[in-house]
């Protein structure tokens, strides 16, 4: 069942995916939503996540005892109803959640895109399981890593945020780590994107796979949360996603006097010359694709900075006066939170309007003060 | 003889009748002295034509042929033509090249004159084709599609793509010139990707870049080639479940590289010399640039010996030693040096020898390897002088090793040697048109250490060069 496709990059799978549906919503052939348009419309992610996961893997597993040689699917072999076309859709959509996949949003695919990855998500889904299965047995080990690009010299905006939120949350847990540098820590990833964690022999990168990681230790920050809240807590965290780290992304690489001044020379840190220039082309072509296809690239500074308004209004109104946004007790929301906002309020930007406009949410401002007073000052010093 | 053959048959029945000429006017019974006679025959070339040309220039051509004109007696003669017909042949602007010797009538024609035609067919303008290629235990697919003579200099382009059975794929385009002059100095420039997947290592490398290289001869049979190759190199994790040592290196490098390779070549065949011997020696320098410094000197040696007829005895010795330039420098794990595989030390698994990190080898920054091969035809030699002759039967002892060895070492020698590892075996060895050698053993592991990965049993091996 593996075959050669266990070596499969997620990332791969996730790029080819994004790409081929790209291209088929210039066709029309098929259609493909943002999550926060998904929201609207009411699609409930953890019914989602719950049923439709199961049934899928149910399939595979059907699919994998029938056939012990690699499944190969024609289309012209495919015969179902459309009942089950939508199961499929919606499982797929589910499982590259499930699976911790960064892209932002979801697809409606059809059947041809559908059969033509399903055979590489079928190895990656077991070797995740498996993994995910093997890593539960085992406690916190103790030389835990966190793996992340030089804080001083290389590190960017919204990169910045993603690692000030997965210490957060790891702190919040009160676990064990160390924080590592490296300068390849972007191509050390397994997804591509930093940080990611070293836990044995794992490695676990980004917030939510990391969030899953430490609950199946038997630890976790939402026990006390019923369902309701807890999709309510995961529809927060994509909304922090979706905006925060997307404007973070927008103003990085498409603000011209930022990527002169701030991200080129940052990014360009760690390559000898001439290599530096044709990384930074590289790297902003492909965020100016990913800007794209969320529809992004097209907006007005002025949009983008509305954009984030609007969520920290949303944040704001969340978080009331409560301590953390779900009771007493902080979550990886909070953490998530914490990371952006205080990375954009400390770090120098030639523009710095997005820092003025979350200066202007003070309930934000006491959580992000509460939270590195609580969790960040302890050990540092200084 | 010093008779000269042309490339292709229709020719050939032409060429003897010019000596023959010379001899019938002598007495028969002179028969046996004939070399002897051929040498004493006075001769003067009076002209040469070159029959063909069409875009070729001039002045290429002449450089090629002027040494005729010393010619002094005929064999002199004969064996200048066939110079001749090597140089043009090594233009690489000509498919076909036949050489008529006749002696020079009409006007102005000297009494021991002679007139030397060649006769050439220039390359069409553009070439092409899909062939098979050998590398490193794999073979590949290779496209091409050839500019040849571009300019009438022999200059050439061409532009290769291949695709190997082991998923790597190269994709090259070179400019080819050679230039005038005794050391027959030639100019390469290339532009090139490759990508290859190393799952015994756990990465794979996709390789973009750039390369000079100038190539000369200092005598006749000492080459030289002096490269600068720049290349943007990414090494990317091959799967989940690589080493994280393996891991720590993925990421983006530069390399500036200048190199001096130098190869005598004596043997008398490339896949199965009976006589003759190889010396190749590559010394390289990167970190002209770029992120990667070292300091890198490999040989190569093999020497072959006719013990009787047909039973050859082949010694192979190879040996490589790096370093970094700073610590600043990285360098990158194709850089480094593995042992084993079918090609080095038989019985062990490809990069089966030395440090390994969760069942991923781990390049080191020396080697040593060897080999005694004795080489026999088949057993009741089937299909002799025919089919039977592309097989060859071996019996091989292999020995080698590999680590972080450091030349101020006082105890040199007994590092080098005390964990090496030796292994043997039986094979057949086959000849694959005249680029490569195909074997297909039956390995004993010898000696080995404990991490090592060994695959005793049958193994095949393709390559060009086995140690």
């Amino acid at each position: 069942m593996f075959g050669d496709n266990c070596g499969d990059d997620i990332q791969n799978v996730v790029l080819d995916i994004e790409e081929d549906v790209c291209r088929q919503t210039s066709d029309t052939e098929g259609e493909m939503l943002p999550l926060d348009q998904i929201e609207d419309n009411n699609v409930n992610i953890t019914d989602l996540d719950t049923l439709s996961v199961s049934d899928f893997l149910n399939d595979l597993d059907s699919q994998s005892s029938h056939n012990t040689s690699p499944v190969n699917v024609d289309s012209d072999e495919i015969d179902e109803d459309i009942e089950s076309q939508n199961k499929r859709e919606i499982a797929l959509a589910a499982v590259l959640e499930n699976l911790h996949i960064s892209c932002k949003f979801k697809f409606v695919l059809t059947k041809k895109v559908y059969f033509k990855y399903k055979r590489r998500l079928v190895s990656m889904v077991l070797v995740d399981r498996i993994q995910i299965e093997l890593g539960a047995q085992e406690p916190w080990p103790k030389d835990v890593k966190l793996f992340q690009p030089y804080e001083i010299e290389q590190i960017l905006l919204p990169d910045n945020a993603n690692c000030l939120a997965v210490q957060a949350f790891l702190k919040m847990c009160n676990l064990e780590f160390q924080v590592e540098p490296r300068a390849n820590a972007e191509a050390m990833s397994p997804s591509g994107k930093v940080p990611f964690i070293k836990a044995g022999a794992f490695v676990v990168s980004e917030l939510e796979p990391i969030v899953q990681f430490v609950n199946n230790k038997g630890i976790t920050l939402t026990d006390k949360l019923d369902p309701e809240m807890k999709s309510d807590m995961r529809a927060y965290m994509s909304l922090v996603h979706n905006v925060m780290e997307v404007a973070e992304l927008y103003i990085c690489w498409c603000d011209k006097e930022t990527y002169n001044e701030v991200t080129s020379v940052r990014y360009g840190s760690i390559y000898p010359w001439p290599l530096n220039h044709i990384q930074n082309r590289v790297k902003r072509a492909q965020v100016i694709k990913k800007l794209k296809v969320l529809g992004w690239y097209q907006k007005t500074m002025s949009e983008v900075f509305q954009e984030v308004e609007n969520c920290c209004q949303a944040l704001t109104d969340r978080l009331e006066d409560k301590d953390f946004f779900f009771g007493d007790k902080p979550t990886e929301l909070d953490a998530l939170v914490f990371g952006h906002l205080f990375t954009i309020l400390t770090t120098p930007l030639p523009n710095s309007h997005i820092a003025n406009i979350v200066r202007n949410y003070p309930i934000l401002i006491n959580l992000i003060q509460r939270i590195e007073r609580d969790y960040f000052k302890r050990e540092t010093k200084h | 003889m010093g008779t000269v053959h042309a490339k292709s048959e229709e020719n050939a029945p032409i060429l003897p009748t010019i000596p023959q000429e010379h001899i019938k006017s002598e007495p028969a019974q002179h028969q046996d002295q004939r070399e002897i006679f051929l040498d004493g025959v006075k001769a003067r070339v009076d002209k040469i034509h070159v029959d063909g040309l069409a875009r070729t220039k001039d002045d290429i051509i002449e450089d090629c042929i002027r040494d005729l004109f010393k010619a002094a007696d005929f064999q002199d003669v004969l064996l200048r033509a066939h110079r001749a017909r090597l140089k043009l042949d090594e233009l690489g602007c000509f498919k076909n090249i036949a050489v008529f010797i006749d002696t020079s009538k009409g006007q102005g024609a000297s009494p021991d004159g002679l007139e030397v035609t060649f006769n050439v067919t220039e390359h069409k303008r553009v070439t092409g084709g899909v062939t098979t290629q050998v590398g490193n235990n794999e073979g590949a697919l290779l496209i091409g599609l050839r500019a040849p003579n571009l300019f009438g200099r022999g200059e050439r382009v061409q532009l290769e793509y291949s695709h190997g059975s082991k998923r790597t794929t190269n994709f090259n385009v070179a400019f080819i010139k050679p230039m005038r002059g005794k050391y027959r100095p030639m100019f390469t420039t290339s532009v090139f990707q490759s990508n290859a997947e190393w799952p015994v290592s756990g990465y794979k490398q996709l390789d973009r870049g750039l390369l000079f290289d100038f190539g000369f001869h200092s005598t006749a049979l000492i080459k030289h080639n002096i490269q600068w190759e720049a290349a943007i190199r990414d090494l990317a994790v091959l799967s989940r479940n690589t080493s994280f040592e393996v891991r720590e290196q993925a990421g983006l490098s530069l390399k500036s590289a200048l190199r001096h390779i130098i190869s005598i070549d004596l043997r008398d065949d490339l896949i199965f010399p009976t006589s003759g011997s190889l010396l190749q020696l590559t010394s390289e320098v990167a970190g002209l640039g770029g992120d990667v410094g070292f300091l890198k000197n490999e040989f190569f040696i093999q020497g072959n010996y006719s013990l009787v007829e047909d039973f050859v005895l082949q010694g192979t010795l190879s040996g490589g030693f790096m370093r970094g330039l700073s610590n600043d420098m990285k360098i990158g794990m194709s850089d480094m040096y593995y042992l084993g595989g079918p090609l080095t030390l038989r019985g062990f698994q490809m990069r089966g020898v030395g440090p390994h990190s969760e069942g991923d080898a781990l390049g080191s920054m020396a080697y040593w390897a060897s080999g005694l091969h004795l080489f026999s035809p088949l057993p009741f030699r089937p299909g002799r002088g025919g089919f039977g002759d592309l097989f060859k039967t071996h019996l091989f002892i292999t020995a080698g090793n590999v680590g972080d060895f450091s030349l101020s070492d006082k105890n040199l020698i007994d590092s080098l040697t005390a964990s090496v590892r030796i292994s043997y075996g039986v094979g057949i060895a086959l000849r694959l048109g005249n680029m490569a050698r195909v074997e297909v053993n039956y390995c004993f592991p010898h000696t080995f250490e404990k991490g090592d990965q060994i695959h005793p049993g049958i193994q095949f091996g393709i390559g060009v060069q086995f140690v």
